[in-house]
């Protein structure tokens, strides 16, 4: 009967706090979905006794706005920004922000929202300036081809080695950087040695999704979830770094079997041998001087992301540090490097942030983290396994990053609601990233690869083959993830966060 | 596939063009030259005391024979022909002093000498205090482009400078009017050309590839610091831009042609320097 008279409100536009049947819904849906504790509810009800119009405009906005993103009709960026000024003109009409003294409604749509996640934008900003700049060192492509000339050039160790080196390199360089020197690197080594390009292509674009898991400073996704979730450094090591190595091995397993045909050298081995070891690793050397540094600090900043809540500072300052200090010891031209950190990926995720703050305030998302809640009964085992379901499924078919950012709120909401945070956060964290392995545009690594593959070497890797052999990595990936998460809950594994 | 938004795959054909050249890469070796005997030729200009104070820290344990006033070439040539010099060191002087000529002409001395000379010559520009002269010894720095006529003898003088401590620059460069120039011969769209700059960026990773090797693992073996580094640009203003207007110590290898462009990348390159230009 509520759901009835909701409808009439919406029909006549007349939705509103006051509005008696309105609340009945929420309250209705609250109480259905809030858990057990009656003091909770009470307190819950208060929080989201919201309209629901502004909940259907901004959720409709921000659903239009992650379609234009998934299919790529418009540049992301543009997409986001243009969804951002959208919700930002529709959440002040509608009244969803409210002018305080002091404290104008505008401030809260835009300055509070991007101020509140300026410690993700920070650290992004500080480790990109140190990656583009270690990068530059040149060392990086130098270990490399130590790395792979250890393979003597046999096709199976190769693929074993590419896959370890892959996950080493993202962890280091998070994914991009990474990504981007495994796959020139790979290309030019199948060339060389006359083997079929596409396993090797495979296991870097998915293997590097795993690399992503190792620390907090992996990946952007993982980044992202670390800091909202409040992750300690150091207990990335203890929960997903296991899980990184775990997946990458199903994902070397899978393609070695799956591509076992190809794995085949058409050379002699002592030709292969000749020609790996041709490979002149010091032409890769852009500045010993300044590989050094920097491997003194990225060591320093990781340490310094570790001891960052000990010291009661944000990760952002201690990137920003890192950043600042490797520019200083490079001596190179700052604006250089400056203008190659990713300005668009950050306006990108300025443009999501003011969307999904604005959709947040309407408590759409409160009520979204009760739906899944309710599914589950309220257990939060159960919850944890619908979450990782979920965002496996979901990261594979869109970019990873829009739904991490949207599931933070509502992770948030169900802690707000009593339950444990730990394992909601890392099953988040596991899935988001390793559920881009189904499909050729679920993650970052993927269409680097994949670009790479067809620019270079006019060879196509088809939606079909990619679900084939990404797709039954990411099944028994999400099999495993499921099965390491309910161990770790089951034995009460994850670690506590520092209150 | 759709194309990776952020520009995260910017850097793929620089990284390609490296692998390329480290699979193809040999390792040569740098012979540092054997400087027994330098010719300073110094012309009553104010640079005399620079390039007096530059031959002698270039020196070492050589003998210096210094012939003044040097202004005719036939001098100087006919000097270095009882000397047997292994260097000329000439004053030239910067734009300020010849405000009128600045970037038009060396002069006709220095300009036949780039042409006659038997040896390498080390023109000197700007007026240098210790502490410049000893920095752009220090540092020095090597244009690298396809028709350099041997990046691994500019970088034995580079050692031989920077033997007391240094760093050296390599900066391996496409050069845009010689791009341009393609260009308009093949007559190419703009997506094909774009394509053709990454291409010829891959090239001069390529070619330079063992070069920039045997130079990094030379410098390894004697501790001294290499940094290499690709640019697309037009020649004069890339390495200009590269100096970022600190002290170096430019090595050039031309042609004895003056039709060559080699040669004239020589001129270009003492006309736009304040600081020490080493042609060989």
């Amino acid at each position: 009967m509520a759901n009835l008279r909701l409808a009439a409100c919406l029909d006549t536009a007349k939705v509103s706090p006051d509005c008696h049947d309105c609340l009945g819904f929420v309250m209705d849906v609250n109480l259905l979905f809030a858990g057990a504790d009656p003091a909770a509810n009470v307190a819950n009800v208060a929080n989201v006794a919201k309209p629901v119009g502004p909940m259907v405009v901004l959720g409709t906005i921000m659903t239009i706005t992650y379609v234009l993103i998934a299919f790529d009709w418009v540049h992301k960026t543009v997409a986001a920004m243009t969804g951002a000024i959208v919700s930002v003109a529709a959440a002040l009409m509608m009244g969803v922000f409210k002018d305080e003294a002091g404290h104008s409604a505008y401030d809260k749509a835009v300055h509070d929202i991007i101020g509140h996640d300026i410690g993700v934008i920070g650290v992004i900003v500080g480790t990109s300036v140190l990656v583009e700049i270690a990068s530059s060192s040149g060392l990086f492509h130098f270990l490399a081809v130590k790395i792979v000339k250890k393979t003597k050039g046999d096709p199976q160790v190769l693929l074993a080695f590419l896959t370890m080196a892959t996950i080493v390199f993202v962890s280091f360089l998070t994914i991009a950087p990474g990504t981007l020197i495994m796959v020139s690197l790979t290309l030019v080594v199948t060339k060389e040695l006359d083997l079929p390009p596409k396993p090797y292509i495979m296991a870097v674009a998915i293997g590097a999704n795993s690399g992503a898991l190792v620390t907090f400073a992996s990946g952007i996704c993982t980044l992202m979830l670390g800091t909202a979730g409040n992750l300690p450094y150091l207990h990335f090591f203890r929960v997903s770094t296991p899980m990184a190595f775990l997946s990458a091995f199903i994902a070397y397993l899978v393609i070695r079997r799956i591509y076992r045909n190809d794995l085949v050298s058409r050379v002699s081995p002592q030709e292969r041998m000749a020609k790996i070891n041709g490979f002149n690793e010091w032409a890769l050397v852009k500045d010993r001087r300044l590989f050094y540094r920097c491997a003194v600090i990225l060591a320093g900043t990781v340490l310094g992301f570790s001891l960052a809540q000990r010291l009661g500072v944000g990760l952002d300052l201690i990137a920003f540090i890192g950043g600042t200090v490797a520019l200083l010891a490079s001596r190179m031209y700052p604006d250089d490097i400056i203008k190659k950190v990713n300005w668009s990926m950050i306006l990108f995720f300025v443009g999501l942030f003011v969307i999904i703050g604005a959709v947040q305030e309407t408590g759409l998302l409160d009520w979204q983290a009760r739906q899944m809640v309710a599914i589950s009964g309220g257990n939060p085992t159960i919850t944890m396994l619908l979450l990782a379901l979920f965002v496996l499924i979901l990261s594979g078919v869109m970019d990873n990053i829009p739904v991490a950012a949207t599931l933070i709120p509502l992770v948030r909401s169900m802690e707000a609601q009593g339950l444990p945070g730990e394992p909601l956060w890392w099953s988040l964290v596991i899935a988001a990233n390793l559920g881009g392995n189904s499909t050729p545009i679920g993650s970052v690594s993927s269409v680097i690869a994949l670009n790479a593959l067809e620019k270079e070497r006019h060879i196509k890797i088809g939606w079909g083959e990619f679900l084939k052999v990404g797709g039954t990595i990411c099944l028994l990936q999400g099999i495993l993830t499921l099965i390491y998460l309910f161990a770790f809950d089951r034995f009460n594994l994850f670690p506590l966060r520092p209150v | 596939m759709p194309n990776e938004p952020f520009g995260n795959d910017d850097h793929l054909n620089e990284y390609v063009g490296m692998f390329e050249a480290a699979a193809h890469a040999l390792s040569g070796t740098i012979v540092e030259p054997t400087v027994t005997t330098i010719l300073l030729a110094c012309d009553g200009s104010n640079q005399d005391d620079t390039a007096r104070r530059l031959a002698k820290k270039f020196a070492g344990s050589a003998t210096i024979a210094e012939i003044a006033p040097a202004t005719d070439v036939a001098a100087i040539l006919q000097a270095a022909t009882s000397h047997q010099p292994q260097l000329i060191v000439i004053p030239v002087p910067y734009g300020h002093d010849y405000a009128v000529l600045k970037g038009e002409s060396l002069g006709s001395t220095v300009d036949m000498l780039l042409l006659e000379s038997p040896c390498p010559v080390l023109c000197v520009r700007d007026l240098l205090d210790e502490a410049n002269l000893a920095e752009a010894l220090s540092h020095p720095l090597i244009p690298a482009t396809i028709d350099s006529t041997s990046t691994l003898q500019a970088a034995g003088w580079a050692f031989r400078a920077a033997s007391m401590g240094g760093r050296i620059r390599v900066l391996g460069l496409v050069d845009e009017d010689v791009l341009n120039e393609a260009k308009q011969l093949i007559d190419q769209d703009a997506d094909a050309a774009l394509t053709f700059v990454e291409q010829a960026q891959r090239a001069i990773n390529r070619e330079l590839g063992s070069a920039f090797a045997t130079i990094q693992q030379e410098a390894y073996g004697r501790g001294i610091e290499v940094g290499v580094e690709t640019v697309v640009g037009r020649f004069v203003p890339a390495v200009e831009k590269a100096m970022h207007d600190r002290p170096h110590l430019v090595i050039w290898g031309r042609q004895k042609d003056h039709n060559c462009p080699s040669f004239h990348r020589a001129a270009d390159l003492i006309l736009a320097s304040r600081w020490p230009v080493l042609i060989y």
